[in-house]
């Protein structure tokens, strides 16, 4: 371990590194301030310009612009009512309710001090169980992935969608998508109606960049002319009376971290979950419940460390499974495939020193948010008066380029478009975006599994559930799916006994 | 923008799920093995058929036809649709255009016209056009390598 950590750090004594890190860290911060464009939005922009990078130096960028992405979204969620990144906004109204009552500098300072303090947490947890998990999993077969596969999709529509029906059938969506290409168990060309472009599959970024940013841009475009109305006009030193907070609500900092951390590292939950998660927890178990909603700094310090909390959990499963925990570690999973660190518990025994790098980006990059948070906070308002109508342009060529960029090809723009449509047809109907790109990269994982568990079972069902540790990841997938029955039962039952 | 009623989603993911199991019929096996790569596609569009009757038996059976609004393109007028429709556009715009007339013509008229269309101020939104383009040429094309269309002002001045 020594020498994969001394490894690490020579991997990071890079200047250009850091370079990197500083640059990808304002360009998160400033991505999630502006109201409509979203922390998932500035990793997926990220992905083109990272691919021209060495490995680390690509993980590393999208690490610190996803960190600081998801804090700076508290910004506008302060100062406007508008949540920066969906991540923000279960305490959106309550951090607006503090501003109005003139508490600003307590509301943005909290959620960068709890954001800090929250992503730490989720780190550590991050460091300490990865390995452990990485090495358990090196004894996992076709069997385990498969099941593992499968509750990390249920996880997606069962706690992640407010509609289970239209989360599963987002889910399918994106599965399908999935299917196209030559790259199946066959080899045969697959769904492709005899396009040469099609047979190498659809590709991840242009997808993505289409349902995340351009269908962003489309939401923005009818009111971006129209400049922000604030309320306050300047902003004080916002670290004043943090250090109370932190002894009057260790409690629930702890919580937070603690819930964040456990949903981020579910597969298919992410931030945003865990925030509205924590929120909820922190008015239920509060000393004073009635102070929330008008302008209380509690829930904000709970699911301000949880979001944050969440983001470095979310990788355990996405380095030792594959398996992404939410829309980013999606992204950043394509990334690793990309740069050939294909995830998995062999990445732990085969470059441990990558992994231990990755690790050290990922604390450095929490602690450098106090001061380039300080700074975003500073400026957050000439910041928000930035021009939309300007700036929604100039991310479309960005958008175009870095489809285009990936294949070189004019084909990739046109299956950009096209996925922005599909999203923005979808939100509309109230269809969730998130597991699309979930079925999309897990789809090959979860065929490939299915069909060789298949094959080694010689078609026997009872194959997927004769080794103990498949057996009990089928037990708990389906635990997860009869949740929502067993509770209402529960909930019946229970009623039942009261009357 | 278009709002579709949930009977409507549920035609088009059954009718969807249905094409995906008959194209997946026709899928040769892998030889000398059962499964091969119709399996997953074929379990994929049954479901897609299950959650599409059970979203139309949804909506038969609740008892009003109204659904949940979504904030996102509410009330929007003819201009705000123009908008709306001017990203998509842009593109397409782009994909036909960018071989003929190469990068840097191609992205000053869609920035103009896109910031046009966003209302910005004839002289701020040329600069930021063409400035911007130029950048984004410079950027990608010189640093980053990648090879964007030159287009007519490359075998022009080039």
């Amino acid at each position: 371990m020594e020498t994969a950590l001394f490894g690490a750090l020579q991997m990071l004594a890079d200047p250009q590194l850091w370079l990197v890190v500083s640059l990808a860290s304002l360009y998160g911060l400033f991505v999630g301030a502006v109201p409509g464009l979203t922390a998932t939005m500035a990793t997926a922009l990220l992905v083109p310009v990272t691919f021209f990078m060495p490995p680390v130096m690509a993980i590393a960028a999208i690490v610190s612009a996803s960190a600081m992405a998801i804090f700076s979204g508290d910004i506008p969620g302060c100062l406007l009512r508008m949540p920066g990144t969906p991540a923000s906004a279960a305490y959106t109204d309550e951090s607006y309710r503090m501003m109005l009552n003139g508490q600003a500098e307590q509301a943005l300072g909290a959620g960068l001090l709890f954001s800090v303090l929250g992503g730490l947490f989720g780190v550590a947890v991050l460091c300490l169980a990865a390995p452990l998990l990485a090495e358990f999993a090196l004894r996992f077969s076709t069997f385990e992935y498969f099941w593992l596969v499968l509750f990390g999709l249920a996880c997606a529509v069962v706690i992640a969608s407010e509609d289970r029906l239209k989360g599963m059938a987002s889910l399918l969506i994106g599965l399908l998508v999935a299917m196209v290409g030559m790259n199946n168990p066959g080899g045969v060309p697959r769904f492709t109606f005899g396009s040469i472009q099609l047979t190498g599959g659809i590709d991840m970024v242009p997808l993505l960049i289409g349902m995340f940013a351009v269908s962003e841009i489309m939401r923005n475009a009818p009111t971006a002319h129209e400049p922000f109305v604030m309320a306050t006009r300047r902003i004080g030193s916002i670290f004043a009376g943090q250090w109370a907070l932190v002894r009057r609500y260790r409690v629930q900092l702890l919580r937070g971290s603690a819930l964040g951390t456990a949903i981020g590292a579910l597969p298919g939950a992410g931030a945003d979950i865990a925030a509205w998660m924590s929120y909820g927890i922190s008015k239920k178990f509060s000393a004073e419940p009635e102070k929330f909603g008008t302008g209380h700094v509690e829930g904000i310090v709970e699911s301000g460390a949880a979001n944050n909390s969440a983001l470095g959990a979310a990788w355990i499963p996405a380095l030792v499974f594959g398996i992404p925990g939410d829309s980013i570690t999606a992204i950043a999973i394509g990334v690793l495939y990309m740069k050939n660190l294909n995830p998995g518990p062999t990445l732990f025994t085969q470059t441990p020193e990558t992994v231990y790098a990755i690790f050290l980006i990922f604390v450095a990059a929490n602690l450098m948010m106090l001061p380039l948070g300080w700074l975003c906070i500073r400026v957050c308002l000439s910041l928000l008066r930035a021009p939309r109508n300007v700036l929604m342009p100039l991310i479309l060529l960005a958008c175009i380029v870095g489809s285009f960029a990936i294949e070189n090809s004019l084909f990739a723009v046109g299956v950009m478009v096209a996925a922005a449509l599909v999203a923005v047809v979808m939100e509309r109907n109230a269809f969730p975006v998130g597991p699309v790109i979930l079925g999309v990269v897990l789809g090959k994982m979860l065929e490939e599994n299915l069909v060789s568990s298949m094959i080694k079972a010689d078609g026997s069902p009872l194959g997927f559930v004769e080794r103990p540790i498949s057996a009990t990841l089928a037990l708990l997938f389906a635990l997860l799916i009869l949740w929502p029955l067993l509770r209402r039962m529960g909930g019946r039952a229970l009623g039942a006994a009261r009357a | 923008m278009i709002q579709l009623n949930d009977r409507i989603s549920g035609v088009v993911l059954a009718a969807l799920g249905a094409v995906t199991v008959a194209l997946a019929q026709q899928l040769p096996p892998i030889p000398g093995q059962q499964v091969g790569p119709s399996l997953l596609p074929s379990l994929i569009g049954s479901g897609l058929v299950v959650c599409g009757l059970l979203l139309m038996l949804r909506v038969a059976r609740a008892k009003s036809d109204s659904q949940p609004p979504l904030a996102v393109f509410d009330r929007l007028d003819r201009r705000g649709l123009v908008c709306v429709l001017a990203i998509p556009a842009a593109c397409v715009i782009y994909i036909v255009l960018a071989d003929r007339l190469g990068f840097v013509l191609t992205a000053t008229l869609i920035l103009l016209l896109l910031q046009r269309t966003l209302r910005v101020q004839w002289l701020t939104a040329i600069v930021i056009a063409v400035v911007g383009a130029l950048a984004f040429n410079s950027v990608f094309a010189g640093l980053l390598r990648v090879p964007l269309p030159g287009g007519i002002l490359t075998t022009a001045f080039g």
